[in-house]
Parts: structure tokens; C-alpha cells; sequence
């Protein structure tokens, strides 16, 4: 018995498919998970200004302003990755994102914020280097974020989907759901357990099948690529990627592909391979593949059969278990 | 006057109209309760979590606490607000969280009798979901209590709080579509209804909508928050409700129906037409007055008036923000249009900035806080209530289910 269910969610388009007995059993865990989905894109929403998130960027450069558990921790976990991949990945580039034409889409629009509005909209200002999470201050006996820098503007566009598909895994284990497979965009996969009859759920990292195919088992996949978003401007298609050192557009070519435990984390990692010239220290549990025409990146990626495995310790780590 | 001033002047009019009724509500938007309140909420279902989602956007308010039976819900609460304390009993929240100076109840509907009666007793400020209760004993307990308290007592149908609405109120009570003529609203939505249970001994108690014992099913869940807004509008309550209901989509077991039609028909021979499933998204929720002159269509964060073509130009509605659908022109409804218009930023408001709930939540706290007027009172959360479990016995039953006028007045017996 396999359940399909699919939602729109945080500008994309999420969907998932659920092995079990029962079929009215597998769709309420799906709704359940799904649910989540929606509660986070509510939360974090770049362009709706009821979200949570549109009020920290109207208010956080002024003052703290009281964040819920959810908002903190995915905070952190941003910062966190800011600091793993040397500010390659950075969520605080929202008026970057704007001047660039990557704010024009869904409910958000940039005359929203009728009072002390920070509107950036169409300005044609020179790429400027990000300040990072350095300026993001997180006050956890407060509950409070602050902007040390007026200029920050959070987007969690690059972190959002991986966190709301490791909660829809988080969901669906709770709800007792063994074998499931969730995606977000088709470029965030999570995977849980096997389908039947099968050591692993097959994924094409491309259409015409000139890379490998990868078969994830209880890890996710997360996959970036400079075209994956674009926005035309005088100077041509400006993808949505964004080299925080130089305020500027990943090259449109560039791809990178991280297979980790979270979803979020590979996600992150992905956009920040591509964000950037410089070479990063990659954690050592990862699969990577990245690629462009500025040639080959890394040769780390393993196409193989994964899984997550619980070692002797007691730590969950992914590893290649056989090749195809 | 230039052409180009006298543009100007009449967005500016237009949006004096619409932001009249306004502006009180929306202040809340980034605004604070000057005072501090510390609350609690109680029931960390799916409303619940809205609750506390919508909370923690209002500056000086202090989650100090949640409680529901279910620990797994209970953690789920306790990762949005990991400041509050947990608990499984309401009594206990009583007993060791004394500052909570409000409680905000979103359990399942048949369990608002015992912890409304008890926050009341224990002298709190009391926000509490609709329907109130899913009998008319258990209702007219509830707004019993609420009327002999000196607190606060605020009943959670929020089409009253909701500035659209609003809006499109002053406009229906203006004559703007002259004659009513006839009602409808839609709640379509797929969803199978159902709470996942990996503990089969909260199977049933998660499933609640689906028990026939205890749920109101689609008629008194989401049909008593509709047809208050037609209550609200009219100033009438229906004198009968006719209709039926039926399992369409989801054949699971389930004998409460996923798929309902009423017809709800007042004094004055007009009638509200409802529909309600599961099973399709497709126009989701809204409702629709008819009238000579115009229609008005409300969903929620957005309004819209459909003007007859034979209906007389009033002159602002020429520079309004307008939207397509098929052969029809709308009209669109806009709240703090005043600032808006000032701004040159009219098309920006299109569509409310927060959920329903919000304003609601808003409202009352500006009551307890403020002492602005209880917008949803008690009274009024009764006589919704008891239409949505007369609606919802029409739906069970099959059969035309008479309004006693006497069963709205909560005092009889």
C-alpha cells in the first residue's frame, strides 16, 4: 500500500509517499506531518507580512524581539552553519535577495510594511558583503533575536524546507509511519526506510541520467543549483543563490548535491557549495557531489546504496554500504 | 482641480470609507499590550498551536503555560514555547501556575463545559473556542457561568473580529446591495479529518470528530463560525434547517458524514445555502450575500463587492483595486485603506496581513487589558452554538429541524 499526498508550501511544492498496512492510517500521518509543513511556512514566509519572519525584519534592527522555540532554533541552527561553512551559507541576505528581484513572487510584496518599512525594492545599489549571523544576536533567557546591523535581512529560504521536511520525518516517525519518501521542491529528499521489495529509494540527481542515481535509505539528500531560481534582470538571468563575500549570483551552471542525516544541514550545505569559490572543510559523514562548466569540484560523492547506521557508540552516521 | 488631484482625492475618499471601522483592530499589528498579560493555553491541538503561534505576535504577552492530556501534544506545545510550563491536568495548572492571568481553551469541543466552569471559578479570563459545546445543556452552562463572572469572557468566532469583515459589514448596513436576496457558503477543504494515533488507547479521544457521540460534525465545527457571520450581519437567526450529510469521501468506517448540504431559512423567507466537504479544496471557504444592488463575497482575509451593472455609481469605487474572476468583476474590500490610499499603496492591501485568529485573540486582549467591549460574548457564542447543533442534528437526522426562538435566550431552561 502506497500513499501519496502532496501540499504548496514556502513557495514549492512538497509532496510525499508513505508505505503501510492501512491507507486511512498512512494519509492521517501524512496530514499530520503536512500540517507542520504548514505551520513553519506560516512562521518563516518571506512574503506573506503576517509571518513571523516578516515581523523580525521589520523590528529585530531596533530592539529584541520575542521569537517562538521553533523561530530560535532554526535560528541557531543557521548561525551554527554559518560558522561550519565559513559564512558561505548565510540566511541574512534577504535585501540582497530583494535587490536582486528574488522578492517579487506569492503574497509578500515589497510595499507591504506600511509603517517603519525597510523597503529595498528595486534599487539598483552595488552588491554589498554580508554581514553574516555574526550580526544576528540570539538571546535564549530572553527568547529574543536582534540585527546588530540595520542592514540584515533574514531570508530562510535556503534552510526552511530542509528543517519542515526533517519535521514531517520527525511526524511521520512519531505516527509510526515505517518506509516513507518526502521531498520539497525536488530538491530536498528525505528518506525513511526502504519501499518494498527494494535496499533503498532510487533518486535521479538529473534528467537525462548522465549522473549517478542515488539510493537513500534513512538519510536525506539536498541538492542546489544556481539555475534552480532565477530572476531576469538588465544584465541578464540572475540566479538565487548568493555569494555572501561578493553580494553576487552564483554562476547559473553550478550544482552540488550533500547527502546527510538532516535534511536542513544537506540543504544548507548545498547552497553553500555553490555560493562560493572558496574550497570548505566538509564534515566528515557527508556524500558531496558538485559540478559546473567551470569543471569538476569535488570527486567526494559516492553514488552507492546509504543508510544510516547506529555504530557502537550509539551514533547515527550515514555511510555507503555497497555500490550500484 | 486637475484630473490628475481629482484621482487622487477619490482613492483618497474611497479609503476614508473603508478604514473608518478599521483602524482600532489593526493596530495591533507590531503593536504591544502596554500592561504585560501573562496566559495559558489549554488544548495544544491543531487550534491550539494556532493560538500559540498567533500569541507570540503580540508584544507583552507571556505564555506562562500549557496543558493538554496528550503528552505527545504536550511536546509538541512545549517546542513552540519552551518558556511555559507543562501540564496534563488543568487543575494542576491552576494550582501551580497562580499568575496566568487568562486561559485561552481550544480543546476538543465536549471538554469546554469542565475548564470553562473551572477558570471562571478560579476567577481567570476566559477566551474560549465555538462552538462552546457540543450539547445545549453543556452551552447554556457555560454561558451560565460566563455571565455570573467579573472577567472577561470572549467566544472564538472570529468573523467578528476580523477587519474584512468588518468593512464589509459597513458597507451591507449602508444599503450597498440594497435588497438582500438570498445567502450561500462554501467550507470545502480535503483533509480525511483524521489525528494519527501510534497509541491506540488515544485513538478514539484524538478521533473525536469522527465519534458520533461527542463531534458536531462540519455543520457545528465550521458551519457555527459561518453562520455567525450571517447572525452578525442580518441580526436574524434561522427559524428551520433542513438538509443531510453522507460519507463521499473518505470510506474509512466513519459514520459522522464528510460531505454535507443545509438549507438554513429565516423569518423574513430568505434562506443561507451551506455546503461543507472533505474531500475537495477547490473555493475553499467563504460566504456571499446576494443583494439587488451588489454582492458581497467574504473569505476570510479577503473581501470583495460585486456591483450591478444598473447600480448607481457612488463615485469611489471607480479608482478601487479591482480582481477578475471569469465573467465577474470584484471589487476588493480593503482594511486601513485610509493609509493605504494616503500612501499611493491601495493594490498593497489587498488581503489581510494576519489570520482571523489574530484580531480575535487581539480583540481580546484589548478587553482585558484595555477594557475595550467584549466583541464575541458570551450570549452570543451560545445562540451560535446551539444553530450549529440544531444544524448538525438536520444533518444526522435527515429531517427539518424547527428553531425554537426560546432555546437561543441562554436563561431557559
Amino acid at each position: 500500500m502506497i500513499e501519496r499526498l502532496a501540499i504548496c508550501a514556502m513557495g514549492t511544492r512538497f509532496e510525499m509517499a508513505l508505505s503501510g498496512a492501512s491507507s486511512p492510517v498512512l494519509r492521517a500521518a501524512g496530514e499530520a506531518a503536512f500540517d507542520e509543513v504548514l505551520h513553519l511556512h506560516r512562521l518563516w514566509s518571506a512574503f506573506d507580512p503576517g509571518s513571523l519572519l516578516t515581523r523580525v525584519n521589520r523590528l529585530a534592527a531596533g530592539r529584541g524581539v520575542a521569537i517562538d522555540g521553533e523561530t530560535f532554533a532554526i535560528l541557531a541552527l543557521a548561525r551554527e552553519l554559518w560558522e561550519q561553512t565559513q559564512g558561505a551559507f548565510d540566511p541574512t541576505m534577504g535585501g540582497t535577495m530583494r535587490a536582486l528581484g528574488h522578492r517579487s513572487q506569492g503574497k509578500r510584496s515589497p510595499g507591504k510594511w506600511a509603517q517603519g518599512e525597510r523597503d529595498t525594492a528595486g534599487s539598483s545599489r552595488e552588491p554589498t558583503p554580508s554581514p553574516g549571523m555574526a550580526a544576528v544576536e540570539l538571546d535564549a533567557d530572553l527568547g529574543t533575536v536582534r540585527f546588530l546591523d540595520p542592514s540584515i535581512e533574514l531570508d530562510l529560504g535556503g534552510l526552511a524546507k530542509g528543517v519542515a521536511i526533517d519535521r514531517v520525518g520527525e511526524s511521520l516517525r512519531e505516527s509510526g509511519v515505517p518506509c516513507a519518501l518526502v521531498s520539497g521542491g525536488t530538491s530536498s529528499v528525505l528518506a525513511i526506510g526502504t519501499p518494498p521489495d527494494s535496499e533503498g529509494w532510487p533518486i535521479a540527481l538529473d534528467a537525462d541520467g548522465k549522473l549517478p542515481c542515488a539510493h537513500l535509505r534513512d538519510v536525506s539528500l539536498g541538492v542546489s543549483a544556481g539555475s534552480g531560481r532565477v530572476a531576469k534582470s538588465i544584465h541578464g538571468l540572475r540566479g538565487h543563490v548568493i555569494d555572501p563575500e561578493r553580494g553576487t549570483p552564483a554562476p547559473l551552471d553550478r550544482w552540488a548535491a550533500v547527502v546527510a542525516d538532516s535534511a536542513a544541514v544537506a540543504d544548507a550545505w548545498a547552497t553553500a557549495l555553490i555560493a562560493t569559490e572558496r574550497s570548505l572543510e566538509l564534515p566528515p559523514d557527508f556524500s558531496v557531489l558538485v559540478g559546473g562548466t567551470d569543471g569538476d569540484r569535488s570527486g567526494a560523492f559516492r553514488p552507492a546504496i546509504i543508510e544510516r547506521r547506529q555504530d557502537p557508540r550509539g551514533v547515527f552516521r550515514s555511510r555507503a554500504i555497497s555500490s550500484p | 482641480m486637475s484630473p490628475a488631484d481629482r484621482r487622487e482625492f477619490m482613492r483618497v475618499a474611497a479609503g476614508t470609507v473603508a478604514g473608518l471601522a478599521l483602524l482600532p483592530d489593526l493596530s495591533l499589528y507590531g503593536a504591544t499590550v502596554a500592561a504585560g498579560h501573562t496566559t495559558a493555553v489549554v488544548g495544544i491541538g491543531r487550534q491550539g498551536r494556532s493560538i500559540l503561534s498567533e500569541l507570540q505576535k503580540i508584544d507583552g504577552v507571556t505564555i506562562a503555560a500549557i496543558c493538554d492530556l496528550d503528552p505527545s501534544r504536550l511536546r509538541g506545545g512545549g517546542r513552540r514555547v519552551p518558556q511555559a510550563a507543562q501540564y496534563g491536568q488543568f487543575a494542576e495548572l491552576l494550582e501551580k501556575s497562580p499568575g496566568v492571568e487568562s486561559i485561552f481553551i481550544s480543546t476538543p469541543t465536549h471538554l469546554h463545559r469542565e475548564l470553562v466552569l473551572m477558570a471562571i471559578a478560579a476567577g481567570k479570563h476566559v477566551y474560549c473556542e465555538a462552538p462552546l459545546a457540543h450539547t445545549l445543556e453543556d452551552a447554556r452552562a457555560i454561558a451560565t457561568a460566563a455571565r455570573g463572572s467579573k472577567k472577561i469572557f470572549q467566544v472564538g468566532l472570529q468573523g467578528r473580529s476580523n477587519p474584512v469583515y468588518a468593512l464589509a459589514r459597513t458597507f451591507y448596513k449602508s444599503e450597498a446591495i440594497r435588497k438582500l436576496v438570498s445567502m450561500r457558503a462554501v467550507a470545502n477543504k480535503k483533509t480525511s479529518g483524521r489525528a494519527p494515533s501510534p497509541d491506540p488507547t488515544r485513538e478514539k479521544a484524538r478521533n473525536w470528530l469522527l465519534d458520533p457521540e461527542v463531534s458536531l460534525g462540519l455543520a457545528g465545527e465550521w458551519g457555527t463560525h459561518q453562520f455567525d457571520v450571517f447572525h452578525w450581519y442580518t441580526d436574524q437567526y434561522p427559524v428551520s434547517i433542513s438538509g443531510g450529510g453522507s460519507v463521499m469521501a473518505w470510506e474509512d468506517g466513519r459514520t459522522v458524514p464528510d460531505t454535507i448540504d443545509l438549507t438554513l431559512r429565516f423569518a423574513d423567507g430568505r434562506a443561507l445555502q451551506y455546503q461543507a466537504n472533505l474531500g475537495s479544496s477547490y473555493e475553499g471557504r467563504y460566504e456571499v450575500f446576494h443583494g439587488l444592488n451588489s454582492a458581497i463575497k467574504l473569505a476570510w482575509t479577503h473581501g470583495w463587492m460585486f456591483k450591478e451593472a444598473d447600480a448607481s455609481t457612488q463615485g469611489w469605487e471607480v479608482y478601487a483595486n479591482r480582481q477578475r474572476f471569469h465573467n465577474d468583476e470584484g471589487i476588493t474590500l480593503i482594511a486601513e485603506a485610509t493609509q493605504l490610499a494616503a500612501q499611493g499603496k491601495l493594490k498593497e492591501g489587498v488581503g489581510l496581513p494576519h489570520d482571523s485568529l489574530y484580531y480575535a485573540l487581539g480583540d481580546f486582549l484589548s478587553s482585558v487589558t484595555d477594557g475595550k467591549p467584549v466583541v464575541t460574548s458570551a450570549e452570543e457564542g451560545y445562540r451560535a452554538t446551539v444553530i450549529g447543533i440544531l444544524a448538525n442534528r438536520a444533518v444526522t437526522t435527515g429531517q427539518t429541524v424547527t428553531v425554537d426562538p426560546e432555546l437561543l435566550k441562554s436563561g431557559s431552561s
